[in-house]
């Protein structure tokens, strides 16, 4: 049921995630303001008419961050919030908290310019792993084997324009199983997990990773939810791998796909997604 | 019923939504529903440095 609850669903596009949320609602009976991130404009004052709580599912960082900032200025609830959404959306931020609260994960450094990046990379040691601070789905992921491809990848990246690419993160390369554990938290729940499988050493399901149901092992639940806790809580898609001395969190995602987590799991994401956010709307 | 920008398929989708996107039958392009009434379709927006989930 609505409650009289009118949920705001700001996107970029509508893929089967977003299709999925919105069948969630119309069953539900709950209205549904749809906020086109290309379109909606803010102005200083809050507008007549707001939805009383935004979903964001926007796939442009950019863009999330400066919406979910606005709707809350306008005292809209959003999910997730635009702390969750700059901490879990910028690595760099996140690899910080979850060391800050003890959370397991990779060893990291971040460099600043392509000259400090190779220091960076000496200090992880070979193979390294070079991400983008913000960005998903695997891309302009690159694995470091020794020290030619390492000046050879930061040159390339050197002559990218874009200022995203003059921050370097760096971590260490894990040896895991072919696969990794994707666990989808809801509030204070695990509510799906599965297991990526890819021949790949990017287990990324947009990569064709396959998928398979994980058991909730304790281990995995406690470090999801502490993971999850740790950036501030409320939808978050918490990535882990299993390295040789256990679990390790590489990444927390703030506006989760789950169109294959569903798919091997049968659990319903996108109703308990709006169920979570209809209990967080203002009432 | 309307044509694929891309390659001018004629490409006839029922049932979807304002802002779906859905590849070209015939060449695959990551098409977006414009509209249902009439049925009328653009590229997909391209994917940015800083899309991710």
């Amino acid at each position: 049921m609505s409650n009289g609850v009118r949920l705001g669903v700001f996107y970029t596009i509508i893929r089967p995630e977003e299709k999925a949320i919105l069948a969630a609602a119309e069953a539900r009976g709950i209205p549904v303001v749809r906020l086109d991130d290309g379109v909606v404009t803010f102005g200083l004052e809050p507008p007549a008419d707001l939805p009383d709580v935004v979903l964001n599912r926007s796939v442009s960082h950019t863009r999330s961050l400066y919406a979910v900032h606005c709707y809350s200025a306008y005292g809209v609830p959003t999910v997730n919030t635009p702390s969750v959404v700059e901490l879990a959306g910028d690595k760099v931020l996140c690899s910080l908290r979850l060391a800050e609260r003890h959370i397991p994960t990779p060893r990291t450094v971040v460099a600043l310019s392509p000259e400090a990046a190779m220091t960076a990379i000496e200090q992880i040691g070979y193979p390294a792993v070079l991400k983008p601070a913000i960005g998903s789905w695997g891309r302009l992921m690159a694995k470091v084997d020794n020290a030619e491809d390492a000046l050879q990848i930061l040159e390339h990246k050197s002559a990218l324009s874009s200022p995203i690419h003059s921050v370097f993160y760096v971590q260490e390369f894990v040896p895991k199983p072919d696969r990794d554990v994707r666990a989808f938290v809801v509030g204070n729940e695990v509510v799906a997990a599965m297991y990526r499988r890819s021949a790949d050493w990017r287990t990324n399901a947009a990569r064709g990773a396959s998928a398979e149901a994980a058991p909730h092992s304790s281990e995995l639940v406690d470090l999801a939810l502490r993971a999850a806790e740790a950036v501030g809580g409320g939808v978050l898609a918490v990535d882990l791998m299993e390295s040789p001395s256990g679990l390790v969190v590489h990444e927390v995602n703030p506006t989760p796909e789950f169109k294959t987590l569903a798919a091997a799991t049968g659990v319903d994401i996108a109703g308990k997604v709006v169920d979570y956010a209809v209990g967080v709307a203002r009432r | 019923m309307t044509n694929c920008p891309e390659c001018d398929a004629k490409v006839e989708k029922h049932g979807m939504l304002l802002g779906e996107v859905f590849p070209c039958p015939d060449c695959g392009t990551e098409l977006e529903v414009l509209g249902n009434t009439p049925f009328s379709i653009q590229p997909a927006p391209k994917e940015a440095e800083d899309w991710g989930e």
